[in-house]
């Protein structure tokens, strides 16, 4: 997967697109890693606009994101999810831990 | 194997012994060691005895010429490759074809040049290397792809026995478990509490292989432990959670939906974290209630911020089924749009008997993957959930009332009576206060209680625990929380008779329940006598009893009626607030 990063003021962007699964797990990471360190940003937005696809170890690397920058004090934003999309993060109730939009 | 700089071991054959030294000389300039023979014969020889690293043949010898030696050599050596190159004064373009069919790696003209057969073996050296570089890494691709199949293997084998230790045999449990192509972690398990209650789950762990089965040991362990102890549902959830956890990495987490049948009260309990909604559907298949995911899955939430909360639906005496199902099983039903899946799903329920249910959407699953392999594991489980078992009140004959009303004034004379005779083996009593009723699910610890007096006739310790827990639950009820019966009433009182019942748990302040075991050697033989008192208000003895009798009021009578049906003695003190219950052992 090829993922964009944009950083406009305190937030960065990372724009995932495609299939939201396993084979993403070493580029997501990369991007957010690099975000987590630089102590101006504060808040990671995950755009999900051009996911197609998303399952459970996808979910995990965002558990793992949101433990990672709970650690920072960072805050992580969900959002623009397709209704497909949405229809997963609604049943595993990541609302509950995520503010998604 | 040869490096860049290793010193290569050449066969050189010519039958000119010339042009045979001639080319060890400029071999060994070039740092290699030159073996000679002069004959086709001779080469295969040293060939088969020794491999060498590379083959300079001259083509016209007596005897075996060089294209039968080549043809040969390749034969021999066919899992291997030996460069060779043909040296020959034949220049037509024919000799270079059938020198290249019989197996040449290159072709060169007499009169040799140094420099061209140094760049040629060089060059072919270079080819070697890397040939063999590849080889090794070839070499260690195989031996991963097999540690890693193994691993499989393993993991598949593990999941199996955990999952045969688990052989649902429960007559009320119906379901389907096809894995996908590589084991992903779907889990079904069944069990019944102490109380008959019939607890089911279906869990669905991220990942594939070993690392999804390492995370349904925790789960599987602690679904059964818990089970069999009774606690409730919400309890299970939150010590699964607890345990995945502890022992798996932050991004492993199990999606799972597990429910409890109470059938005496016709209720079904939910609490589903991350599972397609569960379906309670009527004899026709339609809804009768959705449970949709209110929950994150479990592993991922801190112990001190686990949300517990179960939803409750009484569907009384209309005989249901309850469908789980994994999100595996909701996708292959239509290839990725859930909502469409789960209507398939539910079509199936509409058009099928209750009993013919769980094949259907099975053949339904198999047409839509049309011979596919699903990419997710499929589970599905279909819990009968029996018509609410209505405890037939015997009904009695005006004089059994009056005799009943005859032994409640008696009652404690009778009493009084009894423990003079009665000569007390052992007792023991157990005080429970407010804090303790509020926090704790007292149903396990009564059955500790149970299993710690080991009965030993057949049925005993069920009879006893189901006496106790009725006495107990009469007197939290009805006793401290002076709940009022008759809220069980109507199509949806028992939800909120649960409901009322679970807020004013939380807020008792003040008040005990105290448990009482005697073993005592009666008249009749030796009985166990169990007494449970509370500190309410107690109750109007009499009315209970004329309730009783009333068949619209049966719903609340069934507790009562039960400990009646399996004690030999039932009665109630201190107007209500004791109930004296006793077993002949």
């Amino acid at each position: 997967m090829d993922i964009k990063v944009t950083t406009v003021g305190s937030v960065a962007t990372i724009n995932m697109n495609g299939r939201f699964d396993f084979s993403a797990h070493r580029s997501f990471r990369d991007a957010y890693d690099s975000l987590l360190k630089q102590k101006d940003i504060t808040c990671l937005e995950v755009d999900l606009a051009n996911v197609v696809y998303i399952d459970s170890s996808a979910l995990g690397m965002l558990l793992l994101l949101h433990e990672r920058a709970h650690q920072e004090g960072k805050e992580i934003v969900l959002c623009r999810a397709s209704s497909a999309v949405m229809q997963i993060l609604d049943i595993a109730n990541f609302g509950k831990l995520f503010t998604i939009r | 194997m040869p490096d860049k700089r290793t010193t290569l071991n050449i066969l050189v054959v010519d039958d000119s012994p010339p042009d045979l030294a001639l080319m060890a000389v400029m071999l060994a300039r070039m740092g290699h060691e030159a073996v000679q023979v002069e004959s086709g014969e001779a080469a295969l020889n040293l060939f088969r005895q020794r491999m060498p690293d590379m083959v300079l043949m001259d083509v016209v010898m007596p005897g075996m010429g060089g294209y039968d030696a080549v043809r040969e050599m390749r034969r021999i050596a066919q899992d291997e490759w030996i460069p060779i190159i043909f040296i020959s004064a034949l220049g037509e373009e024919d000799d270079i074809l059938r020198g290249i069919e019989a197996g040449c790696d290159d072709y060169l003209l007499k009169p040799i040049h140094y420099n061209l057969l140094s760049a040629k073996v060089n060059s072919l050296h270079q080819h070697l290397h890397l040939f063999s570089r590849m080889g090794k890494q070839g070499q260690l691709l195989r031996e991963y792809h097999e540690r890693n199949e193994e691993e499989q293997q393993t993991a598949q084998d593990f999941m199996d026995r955990l999952l045969a230790l688990d052989k649902i045999n429960d007559p009320q449990v119906h379901f389907h478990l096809q894995p996908a192509a590589v084991f992903s972690g779907d889990l079904i398990a069944a069990a019944r509490s102490p109380a008959g209650h019939l607890y089911a789950m279906l869990a669905d762990s991220t990942g594939h292989g070993l690392t999804a089965a390492l995370a349904v040991m925790p789960v599987l362990q602690s679904f059964h432990a818990m089970a069999a102890k009774g606690y409730s549902i919400g309890a299970l959830a939150a010590e699964i959670n607890r345990k995945i956890r502890e022992y798996l990495p932050a991004n492993r987490f199990v999606a799972a939906v597990i429910v409890v049948l109470d059938e005496k009260n016709g209720r079904v309990s939910v609490w589903n974290g991350g599972c397609p909604p569960a379906i309670l559907l009527n004899q026709d298949g339609m809804i009768v209630c959705q449970f949709d995911s209110k929950h994150l899955p479990l592993g991922i939430l801190n112990p001190n911020h686990f949300d517990d909360e179960v939803t409750h639906y009484h569907y009384g005496n209309h005989r249901c089924q309850l469908l789980l199902c994994s999100d595996g099983a909701v996708d292959s039903a239509d290839g990725g749009n859930m909502e469409i899946g789960m209507s398939h799903l539910l079509q199936v329920a509409r058009t099928e008997s209750m009993a013919e249910r769980l094949p259907a959407m099975v053949r339904m699953l198999e047409r839509q993957l049309a011979g596919k392999q699903s990419h997710d594991d499929i589970a599905l489980i279909l819990v009968d959930c029996p018509a609410e078992k209505m405890v037939e009140l015997p009904i009695p004959e005006q004089s059994e009332l009056m005799r009943r009303e005859a032994n409640l004034v008696s009652a404690a004379v009778a009493r009084e009576q009894h423990e003079q005779v009665e000569k007390i083996e052992w007792q023991m009593a157990l005080t429970l206060t407010a804090p303790q009723l509020r926090q704790a699910d007292i149903v396990p610890l009564l059955l500790q209680v149970v299993n710690q007096i080991e009965l030993e006739g057949p049925g005993l310790s069920g009879k006893l625990f189901l006496i106790l827990s009725e006495l107990f639950n009469n007197a939290l009820d009805h006793g401290l929380l002076k709940l009022d019966s008759t809220l069980k009433h109507g199509p949806e009182g028992m939800d909120r008779f649960f409901e009322e019942r679970s807020v004013r748990l939380k807020q008792l302040e003040q008040g005990e329940i105290k448990i009482q075991l005697l073993k005592v050697s009666s008249a009749h033989g030796p009985c166990l006598k169990i007494v449970v008192s509370d500190t309410g208000d107690g109750f109007d003895l009499q009315a209970l009893q004329t309730a009783a009798l009333d068949a619209s009021m049966r719903r609340h009578g069934r507790g009562i009626a039960l400990v009646e049906s399996l004690s030999s003695q039932l009665y109630h003190a201190d107007n209500g607030r004791e109930a004296h219950a006793c077993i002949l052992l």
